[in-house]
């Protein structure tokens, strides 16, 4: 719920009331009296009531959407600071949700109940009838995932999946050689069926052991044909040591802590009736933790108790670590929950010292526990005060934080995440200092360019925000609106570390100016990334273009981070600036912190679906601001400015010159039409292959565009693809030359070279048989290595990996038809 | 050509240095446009095209055979055509048709998770290659834990078709081939024998993964 800041308690009361006569039978053994301030259960239970009235009036009306065997379920609601219910609703069919088919619902306070943006379908009927059971489905995502340790027990539920879904070619970005590679594990090696829904499986495999890793899957699998149709990855984890027990003799105590990064603060802590003291914050939270409670096994898959044999039910934010002992194949780790201290100082303001194992729950290792404890709290007050969310998912629900993490092997590493199933965030240590070796137990090399422990406030409050997104808006994590999630953490996660600058008595609001623009400033001399000028670090976008979409996620969000900044802060007209737009010129002023993030905030709550792009965020955020300041608001046209600078849309509204890059054959019909087959979002081509490029032009007479392989128009720099790309004619003919992998290529609008567009394309070896010609007999090699551990010959690898399987298969058929046609 | 060629030499010869009346001389007639093809199956019995019975006088579906005695996982060749004749294509628009004998699909659970199933991607394609007057086809088994098939079976089918319209040809043979001529200018197979479907890689599969070179018999086209 939200109760916003703009409102006197009176008036909020007021109007509340005039809400709750409508519905005060239903919610009678919740509500309380009416003169008094309602409960936050009281208002929950409203918001529920109104949301299943709102979902119940919009299928009404919307019988091409919703009707028969589809139906509306109310997904979370939550009613902000006006009275009115925001329903986030699933789409179902016969009862099975419709995978990322969402609707946004406003019901307003006078009654009026309006669909806002949607990815509804009219007829989201799956073909044919599942032919797979549960167990099936589940040995399928197993086997798929190879997983060769123990797990807990999988989920599986039935689903309807929309085709267009299909995971196809998944990049990932390999930082050592500063280029993009195949990601295999979230590719999905299956033709997509040609059917719109089918019937499928949403599969979730969790593992943390040595052998696997950690590992947290959702597999979507095909009922009627076991083919993988998406991978995606989480993040999930663990095994026990000394469980928390709560008992009713517990207290709230205040600590202290010396942090890293925040110097001495307070800490929320528990008081036993021992007089000793836990790193557990029992002001925070009114909700267990549902991965300790439920989702909490033992490698022997038990599942793990408290004290007192019940599931853990510890109320409050927690704060744990790993534990890590021994080397090589007698490694072992452990989970330990900072309890039975004597007392309540915590922490030694230094770096961890990683080398050797066993500081973890030393006065040293406290200190990355002292400082997630810290930024959990900050960030919770955060939601609270300024949106008055409560907590992550605004129902109050406890997140943990785990400090010290090792990765797969066993190596403390530069990163941190938030898992939705742990629902909490995990914390390494960086790879600046020594750290250890988990195979010979020798210290690690430092590396000068690795960070320092991971638990700094901006990137706590970013981890923290991914579960409200999640919570929210469910972006999907994937091209343009992942890029828009990893967007919002850095936003909200700079925000977090601004609003601990607040004055006293001026909790909900946030600091107009002082923020340090650079996430993880703490971490490393000049932070992982820049919201200033996001290419700094090389690989992120500044602005929007067509194409942005292959990015990595992370370089993905780059312009939503420029545009917040210019929202806030403005944008200088000075050319020399690097916070210069080319695309403003003339700058614009800034709205400040607090009104800005007031407007991304209610724009991520209330409008933004899990498939918005760039386009429709800026939708989102002109609407929320309209919700918030007015129509004709300053704030409603520093948004659109914003938007301008980073190249969508126009201050005025007026059309931008758009262009867009379709690859297509040599007879000039398209590659991969209507964005169906294999490789549906990425063509592939074979080396030495002429392809003709065609670039479409439109809101402008002049038609003519320039080419060039990769990168902005004009600029030198495109690290992320390769830029080697064999000839391209001026007319747009290229010819890839031999080198493997994804390449660029760029093609700018003659009348506004500001507008440009970048396509991907993967060259692969069709030439299976090494005779210099790419012919059918080529197929001949993939057969004869396909399945085999290693290659047979090093040209049977059509897409360059070391082994041969269904993907050489697809890609030397695609590019086949590529080349020549046919089916 | 050369018959149309001659014709009109004539004609300019007799119109500049004769200044008679061209009428004294009697042109040849060309030959009529063909309305139907016919196909006479090689005499080969080793690796051959013949004619299936489904073709008829305007498109000739052919089979692809190969020895008695001899088990494959699977072909690829290339089909080059005559100028009168053009590659005909199947009910889905493809330019050959899978016979079904050569099993495509995944099938070894060690080897795919969704063995055998709808979805996999097969070694299956057929499109004429620049300029377009030569087809080539692949045909191949990708899991090699399936057994080798009977070559003698139809493994797969092109197809051939009358360009509507094409000129006649006289009896000529160097005419007839340009205009009907059909050969097989690269075939290679995949033998039986490409070492145990051991999912490691073996010495045994380096030595015997290989393709075979082999020469298809390509009966002869006639338009009629």
């Amino acid at each position: 719920m939200i109760i916003g800041s703009l409102s006197t308690a009176f008036g909020w009361r007021g109007r509340f009331a005039l809400a709750m006569c409508a519905t005060f039978v239903a919610s009678a053994m919740l509500a309380p009296p009416l003169h008094a301030a309602p409960t936050a259960a009281a208002v929950q239970a409203t918001a529920a009531l109104r949301a299943q009235q709102a979902v119940a009036a919009i299928s009404a009306s919307n019988r091409a959407l919703v009707g028969g065997n589809v139906g509306l379920v109310v997904r979370n609601a939550l009613v902000n600071e006006r009275g009115r219910v925001i329903v986030h609703a699933q789409q179902t069919f016969q009862g099975h949700p419709v995978w990322g088919s969402s609707a946004i619902i406003h019901a307003e306070r006078s009654g009026a109940v309006r669909l806002l943006s949607s990815n509804l379908t009219a007829a989201p009927t799956p073909a044919g009838t599942p032919k797979l059971n549960q167990q099936q489905a589940i040995a399928i995502a197993t086997r798929s995932l190879a997983l060769r340790g123990p797990s807990v027990p999988p989920s599986c539920e039935l689903i309807v999946f929309p085709t267009r879904y299909h995971s196809d070619v998944a990049l990932m970005w390999n930082p050592a050689k500063l280029q993009y590679q195949l990601d295999r594990k979230r590719s999905a090696l299956t033709v997509p069926p040609t059917d719109p829904y089918v019937w499928a499986y949403a599969v979730h495999l969790f593992a943390k052991n040595r052998v696997d890793g950690v590992q947290d899957w959702e597999f979507i699998v095909d009922a009627r044909t076991g083919a993988v149709l998406r991978a995606a990855s989480g993040l999930r984890t663990l095994d026990p040591a000394n469980p928390p027990t709560q008992r009713p003799t517990d207290v709230p105590a205040r600590g202290i802590g010396h942090s890293q990064y925040s110097g001495d603060v307070p800490l929320d802590t528990t008081q036993h009736a021992d007089g000793t003291f836990a790193l557990v914050d029992l002001t925070r939270g009114s909700k267990y933790n549902p991965f300790l409670h439920d989702g909490f096994y033992d490698l022997n898959f038990n599942q793990i108790f408290d004290a007192d044999g019940q599931p853990i039910h510890a109320i409050g934010l927690q704060s744990l670590t790993e534990t890590h002992a021994g080397i090589d194949f007698d490694w072992t780790y452990s989970y330990h929950w900072f309890d039975g201290r004597a007392t309540d100082e915590w922490g030694d303001g230094q770096q961890f010292v990683m080398f050797p194992y066993g500081g973890e729950t030393s006065t040293n290792g406290e200190t990355a526990a002292v400082d997630a404890h810290y930024g959990m709290a900050v960030t919770w007050d955060y939601y609270k005060n300024v949106f008055n969310r409560d907590g992550i998912d605004n129902q109050g629900t406890s997140p943990i934080s785990i400090v010290h993490i090792v990765d797969y092997f066993g190596y403390y590493y530069d990163n941190a995440f938030w898992s939705d199933y742990v629902f909490g965030m995990q914390y390494s240590d960086g790879t600046r200092f020594p750290g250890v070796d988990p195979f010979t137990g020798e210290a690690t090399a430092p590396d000068p360019n690795g960070f320092t422990s991971l638990t700094a406030l901006d990137v706590i409050g970013h981890e923290m925000t991914h579960g409200v997104t999640s919570s929210t808006a469910g972006l999907i994590y994937d091209g343009e609106s992942g890029g828009l999630d990893e967007a919002t953490s850095d936003i909200m996660g700079k925000m977090v570390e601004t609003y601990r600058s607040r004055a006293p008595g001026t909790d909900t609001q946030i600091p107009l100016t002082g923020t340090n623009w650079l996430l993880g400033h703490d971490l490393i001399p000049g932070g992982l990334r820049s919201m200033i000028q996001p290419s700094r670090d090389g690989f992120s976008a500044d602005n929007w273009y067509a194409g942005v979409k292959y990015l990595d996620v992370h370089y993905i969000s780059g312009p939503l981070n420029r545009w917040y900044y210019y929202l806030s802060a403005g944008a200088p007209s000075t050319v020399v600036d690097v916070a210069h737009s080319k695309y403003l010129p003339d700058g614009m002023t800034g709205i400040g912190n607090d009104h800005a993030a007031r407007i991304w905030y209610k724009a991520l709550t209330e409008y933004l679906a899990p498939d918005a792009d760039y386009a429709a965020a800026r939708v989102a955020a002109v609407s929320a601001a309209t919700d918030l300041y007015g129509a004709d608001s300053a704030e409603v046209q520093a948004v659109k400015s914003a938007f301008a600078a980073i190249n969508v849309g126009t201050p005025t509204d007026a059309p931008r010159i758009m262009v867009n890059l379709p690859l297509v054959h040599p007879d000039g019909t398209a590659l991969n039409p209507n964005g169906s087959g294999f490789f549906a979002r990425m063509p592939i081509v074979s080396m030495n292959t002429t392809v003709q490029l065609s670039a479409e032009v439109d809101n402008t007479t002049d038609t003519a565009v320039t080419w060039q392989i990769g990168g902005e128009p004009g600029a030198t720099g495109n690290p992320g693809f390769l830029r080697i790309g064999g000839l391209l004619t001026p007319d747009g003919h290229w010819t890839p030359d031999s080198t493997w992998g994804f390449h660029a290529m760029t093609v700018a609008s003659h009348a506004d070279p500001l507008e440009y567009a970048e396509g991907t394309v993967w060259v692969v070896n069709g030439d299976a048989d090494a005779d210099t010609k790419f012919d059918a007999m080529d197929l001949g090699g993939v057969a004869l290595s396909w399945g085999l551990d290693n290659y047979v010959n090093a040209s049977h690898a059509i897409v360059g990996d070391g082994y041969v399987d269904s993907l050489d298969v697809a890609a030397i058929v695609e590019a086949f038809r590529n080349a020549y046609g046919g089916q | 050509m050369k018959a149309a060629n001659y014709v009109a030499l004539c004609a300019l010869v007799l119109t500049a240095g004769c200044g008679g009346s061209p009428t004294s001389i009697t042109p040849i007639a060309p030959p009529k446009p063909p309305t139907a093809l016919s196909y006479q199956d090689p005499p080969s019995t080793g690796w051959r095209l013949v004619r299936d019975a489904s073709s008829t006088g305007t498109h000739i579906v052919l089979n692809l055979v190969g020895p008695a005695g001899v088990t494959t996982r699977g072909v690829g060749f290339n089909l080059q055509r005559g100028t009168s004749i053009a590659f005909g294509t199947f009910g889905n628009g493809a330019y050959a048709h899978d016979t079904g004998l050569l099993e495509l699909k995944g099938g070894n659970s060690n080897f795919e998770p969704y063995a055998g199933t709808d979805a996999d991607p097969v070694l299956f394609v057929s499109a004429p290659l620049p300029p377009g007057n030569v087809l080539s086809t692949g045909i191949f088994q990708k899991d090699r834990s399936f057994s080798a098939k009977d070559a003698t079976l139809p493994l797969v089918q092109v197809a051939i078709d009358l360009v509507p319209g094409s000129p006649g040809v006289s009896a000529d043979a160097t005419n007839q081939t340009a205009a009907y001529g059909l050969s097989v200018i690269k075939a290679r197979m995949i033998p039986d024998d490409i070492g145990a479907p051991d999912f490691h890689l073996t010495l045994e599969a380096l030595a015997k993964a290989k393709m075979q070179d082999i020469q298809i018999a390509v009966g002869t086209i006639t338009g009629q």
